[in-house]
């Protein structure tokens, strides 16, 4: 399995957010998005998962556009961008069960599973509206790896956590990188991304100024990050 | 069988999404106490009674044409006349066939409910704009479209789950109006065949039916009404245009259809048919076809820009 991102570009009303980023993600791959405020990781992953449309270039999982996959039984991305969002009306449960369906998922053992993994048994019929940043963040992650998927977008997973809850997406994010899943994640806690990532890209200003192999790296990411 | 499978999901989603036990009730207590309410405009008869109160009736009709012949010969009051002429000849056909004028029965209850179709299209309106504002509300649009689905897919599901609503809505109603019209009034003769003045003609006709026209031409006008809103949800991108559009087409689709009378081409607008009532349909029936296929081309016209507009936005 391989996700190329081919010198993708986008513009808004002729302003340039993203500038020909281009990189390669084999399976297993973990890689951290650094930037700055409005560097354009979120636009970056938001293409990736066909939230935005790109000006140019294109998004390839083994060589066929995302769009080829849409309908298939099995669709390969994951997807957990900016905030969590949930029906806040609707019990935790039942959200899982409305995020299973919309992927062709009809079964009460994933879905239980999913609250189970997560952590939130306890609170599973409370109303969302209730829930803390933090439970909505690890449903909002169950939600998105309820499919299973070959690649998981996470953005700013551990914004809001405990340190128990940000030990459980530190976690996760290495046994699905053990399963063999492409990972792509950002925050702004550096030290955390050095933890996990195989893979790091620094953006500035939409384009990409580097991309480094973490375990070949003495330094750690904040002196790289501050070079 | 992969996009029937998607499909049902997709359908069944937006039921769990949007109706809950809750919503049940507050939706079925409001159709109960609207109807019930309504029921009690009406006076409870026995059926031996209808021939008595008939000539009643008849009376008050001809007084009422005394009167007004008395005046000086305007058009409001020409018609006024022809109108009540038209009444008392129903009543006369109704007692020499003994059949029953106004029977004080579940269907002719039925039959006066369907005065409150304006209320239940407009809840219709309401309860399927929430179908797209609970997505706006809880910014719910990016789990949809990242969820692997074709736009189309997504947009499709919800519309079909929107016309699924509209029907369950109407069907709900005629279900409550049968149920308080049997408890208020019972079967009382179990007489349906009534009698009406078409084109200055009187025909005899079947009150089931009829109530089950109404409805048709109503859930029609809901359905293109919940398309315009969903056309204007995706246009403006804000909930509550997309509310108000449709309802004040509705309110003034008559006005409107007035300014544009002189033109021929007010038969290509919808505004013309939107106004179209079981009394039209019988007495001009070749007006039914120009109503389905008028308000089904701006549908279709509705839908495709949906899709586009959809299909282009980023979230």
């Amino acid at each position: 399995m391989q996700l190329t991102i081919n010198h993708i570009s986008k513009e808004i009303k002729g302003k340039a957010i993203i500038k020909d980023i281009s990189f390669n993600l084999e399976h297993g791959d973990v890689l951290g998005i650094i930037g700055p405020n409005g560097a354009g990781k979120t636009t970056i992953m938001k293409i990736i998962c066909g939230l935005c449309q790109m000006t140019s270039g294109s998004v390839l999982l083994d060589d066929q556009p995302i769009s080829y996959y849409y309908g298939k039984k099995e669709y390969p991305i994951g997807v957990m961008i900016e905030s969590p969002s949930m029906y806040k009306h609707l019990s935790g449960y039942k959200n899982v069960e409305i995020n299973a369906l919309t992927k062709g998922i009809r079964n009460k053992e994933i879905c239980n599973n999913a609250i189970i993994n997560a952590g939130l048994l306890s609170s599973k019929d409370l109303r969302v509206g209730k829930y803390s940043l933090g439970m909505k963040q690890r449903l909002g992650i169950a939600m998105s790896i309820i499919n299973d998927p070959k690649i998981v977008v996470l953005d700013e997973p551990i914004n809001g956590l405990d340190p128990d809850g940000i030990k459980y997406v530190r976690e996760l994010i290495k046994s699905l990188s053990n399963k063999n899943k492409i990972v792509i994640v950002s925050s702004h806690i550096l030290s955390e991304l050095n933890l996990v990532c195989n893979k790091v890209c620094f953006i500035k200003s939409g384009r990409m100024v580097s991309i480094i192999n973490t375990y070949m790296e003495s330094e750690d990411l904040e002196t790289i990050y501050g070079q | 069988m992969v996009v029937i499978h998607n499909m049902k999901n997709m359908i069944l989603s937006e039921l769990y999404k949007n109706v809950t036990l809750k919503y049940l009730i507050v939706v079925f207590i409001s159709m109960f106490v609207v109807i019930s309410a309504y029921s009690l405009l009406f006076e409870s008869a026995p059926i031996e009674e209808w021939k008595e109160n008939a000539q009643e009736m008849k009376e008050l009709q001809q007084e009422g044409i005394l009167a007004l012949s008395k005046e000086s010969g305007e058009e409001n009051y020409d018609k006024l006349i022809d109108y009540f002429n038209g009444i008392v000849s129903t009543i006369d056909y109704c007692l020499k066939n003994n059949i029953p004028y106004n029977p004080s029965n579940v269907y002719y209850f039925m039959s006066r409910t369907t005065n409150l179709f304006t209320i239940v299209i407009f809840l219709c309106i309401y309860l399927c704009s929430r179908v797209y504002s609970v997505e706006s509300e809880n910014e719910t649009w990016k789990n949809l479209v990242c969820c692997g689905r074709n736009r189309n897919t997504i947009i499709l599901g919800k519309m079909i789950f929107t016309i699924m609503l509209t029907c369950a809505v109407f069907l709900s109603y005629a279900f409550i109006s049968f149920l308080v019209g049997l408890f208020r009034f019972g079967i009382n003769g179990n007489d349906y065949i009534y009698v009406k003045m078409v084109e200055k003609s009187i025909v005899e006709s079947n009150y089931i039916v009829d109530f089950f026209v109404s409805i048709g031409l109503s859930l029609y006008k809901t359905i293109f009404l919940i398309v315009l809103m969903t056309f204007i949800y995706f246009i403006f991108n804000n909930d509550k245009i997309a509310l108000i559009v449709p309802i004040s087409t509705f309110i003034f689709a008559g006005k409107i259809n007035l300014l544009i009378e002189k033109y021929r081409w007010k038969k290509l607008l919808p505004f013309h048919y939107l106004t179209i009532d079981m009394k039209e349909v019988f007495i001009r029936s070749n007006m039914i076809y120009g109503f389905i296929i008028v308000l089904l081309l701006f549908m279709v016209i509705m839908s495709i820009g949906i899709s586009l507009s959809f299909k282009h936005k980023e979230y």
